[in-house]
């Protein structure tokens, strides 16, 4: 056996409790990104465009967050080629402050706040393992998703969707796989012992010139798990023989009907 | 690496051409399941049943019983290790050409598949699932068999989708049958073509599911992309160095998928 490759990659975890301006968020954000091995780099100094590492096939992604005001925070994703896989915000409640949790690596990064006073919000982004094709199989690999557009307006948040270059195209649609059964609440994600079932987070994806989706990959980092694990709660999980990992349930991407599952990320 | 367990069971492939008495399958299915490592036994001892599969660790076994309703029409009968009737509708039934039809058998310890050929293909197929990497016998073991083709009255059921299965749910008294028993791995659109960006064949276990529950995969079976022709074989890398030859039997499209069962 071996550890899956898109379980194979660095990872970073940082929490922090008790913000108020989404200045905070940014600022330890960038610190992560830059903090990782191999690390992101940041054009323009601080503040400035953060690009995923370079890895050897020439993939990389590139974020930009931008202060928009105290409660909300907007980023800008985009693909190798420049393309912008898409914009999105968060928007934080001024009556309370919030537990903002940042998962970073060489592929992924999730930006999961939790506002206490009203329901998580997400901006995530990352690049996905193509194994066992060459990760050069095709171009269409970076995905990612935030809970409101830039005119803040909630809307394609859940587990569902992803925005990623359909066709030539950047778009969202529901592209997330579930495991269930058609078009269902079921997950499968428990043995009739009482286990858990853990699968990767999966994209389809329309190729280039068009036609039905197919299977894009795996997310790096990230798991499925059952929806009966808590938002925010740690789960270990087997990823090879005598070897485990921690991945944290994120709190910012909402349930949905088909597939009854949630999205964990890994912490350690 | 290994070989995954629901794909290291041992399986037979035979295909008889222009069948025109059922007697026949019944003939050629002692013949296989007698023949495999690891043998059947045929408890009426005269070589048509009903056979027995053999004992799992856990205790659990397939009952299958055949029997000519007339020369081009077959009736199945699956019981369960407790006895319980898998197929709860009397039986299933699979018609084959009067003027004759090839047939199919893909058999192993736990599988049976019984392809008829005819222009709107009848399968037939029943199979005790794998549940690695969990103890088999926590907490029991759990039985499918296809719905299709036919029912009792040998009406052609009109939609012989491979995920129409009989199971015994959690909690239930009697074998029920339904779709959605099958963890499809598709978005939310629910309409793909089962393959990479790049155009490289998916090959999915066969994973039976119930609700939020996850029974287990039909050995030597996989989903594969609707494209691929009934009949078509496929080499699937299963392992370093190891390759498995499926052959698509003739269930219906359903979800963007069909299945293919272990010949090679």
């Amino acid at each position: 056996m071996a550890v899956p490759a898109f379980l194979n990659s660095s990872y970073r975890y940082f929490a922090r409790v008790g913000v108020s301006d989404v200045q905070t968020i940014w600022d330890d954000f960038e610190a992560e990104c830059l903090a990782n091995s191999p690390p992101w780099t940041r054009t323009g100094g601080a503040g400035g465009l953060l690009t995923s590492p370079v890895d050897a096939d020439g993939r990389f992604l590139d974020v930009q967050l931008s202060w928009v005001s105290a409660q909300k925070l907007q980023m800008v994703l985009r693909d190798q080629n420049a393309v912008t896989i898409c914009t999105r915000r968060i928007n934080c409640p001024s009556t309370n402050t919030w537990t903002v949790r940042i998962y970073t690596g060489q592929y992924h990064f999730y930006i999961d706040v939790e506002m206490i006073s009203a329901v998580a919000e997400t901006l995530h982004g990352g690049i996905l393992d193509l194994s066992p094709e060459s990760q050069i199989a095709h171009t269409q690999y970076v995905y990612g998703n935030g809970h409101r557009t830039s005119g803040d307006v909630a809307s394609n948040n859940n587990q569902l969707y992803s925005w990623m270059v359909d066709n030539i195209t950047a778009a969202t649609t529901t592209r997330n796989v579930g495991w269930g059964g058609g078009s269902t609440v079921v997950s499968g994600l428990q043995t009739l012992a009482g286990y858990r079932v853990h699968r990767p987070r999966e994209h389809y994806v329309t190729p280039l010139g068009g036609g039905s989706p197919r299977f894009a990959g795996r997310a790096y980092q990230v798991m499925t798990v059952p929806k009966t694990l808590t938002f925010g709660s740690v789960v270990t999980i087997p990823i090879d023989i005598g070897a485990t990992g921690q991945f944290r349930v994120i709190s910012g991407i909402a349930d949905q009907s088909y597939g009854d599952r949630r999205y964990a990320v890994r912490v350690a | 690496m290994a070989v995954p367990v629901f794909l290291n069971t041992a399986y037979r492939y035979l295909s008889t051409l222009a069948v025109v008495d059922v007697n026949t399958i019944i003939s050629d299915l002692n013949a296989e399941l007698l023949a495999l490592p690891d043998p059947w036994i045929d408890t009426g001892g005269v070589g048509t049943g009903p056979w027995q599969s053999p004992t799992r660790a856990d205790g659990a076994f397939i009952k299958i019983t055949a029997a000519r309703i007339s020369a081009t029409r077959i009736s199945w009968i699956v019981n369960d290790h407790n006895g319980m009737l898998v197929n709860n509708a009397t039986d299933t039934r699979q018609d084959i050409d009067a003027t004759g039809t090839e047939i199919r058998y893909f058999t192993g310890p736990f599988h049976v598949c019984v392809d008829s050929i005819r222009a709107g293909p009848e399968t037939w197929f029943c199979a005790i699932l794998d549940k690695t990497p969990e103890d088999l016998a926590n907490p029991r073991p759990t039985y499918v068999a296809s719905k299709a083709p036919r029912d009792t009255a040998g009406t052609l059921d009109s939609i012989r989708y491979w995920y129409l299965l009989w199971m015994l749910l959690v909690g239930g008294t009697a074998y029920t049958t339904s779709a959605y028993y099958a963890a499809l791995r598709l978005p939310g659109t629910l309409v793909v073509d089962r393959m990479t960006v790049s155009g490289a064949l998916m090959f999915v276990p066969y994973e039976i599911q119930e609700n939020d529950w996850f029974h287990g995969r039909i050995p030597q079976v996989l989903i594969v992309d609707s494209g691929q022709a009934f009949g078509a074989e496929l080499v699937v890398p299963l392992d370093t160095g190891v390759s498995g030859t499926f052959k698509v039997v003739g269930c219906m499209t359903v979800y963007d998928g069909r299945i293919a069962f272990r010949r090679a």
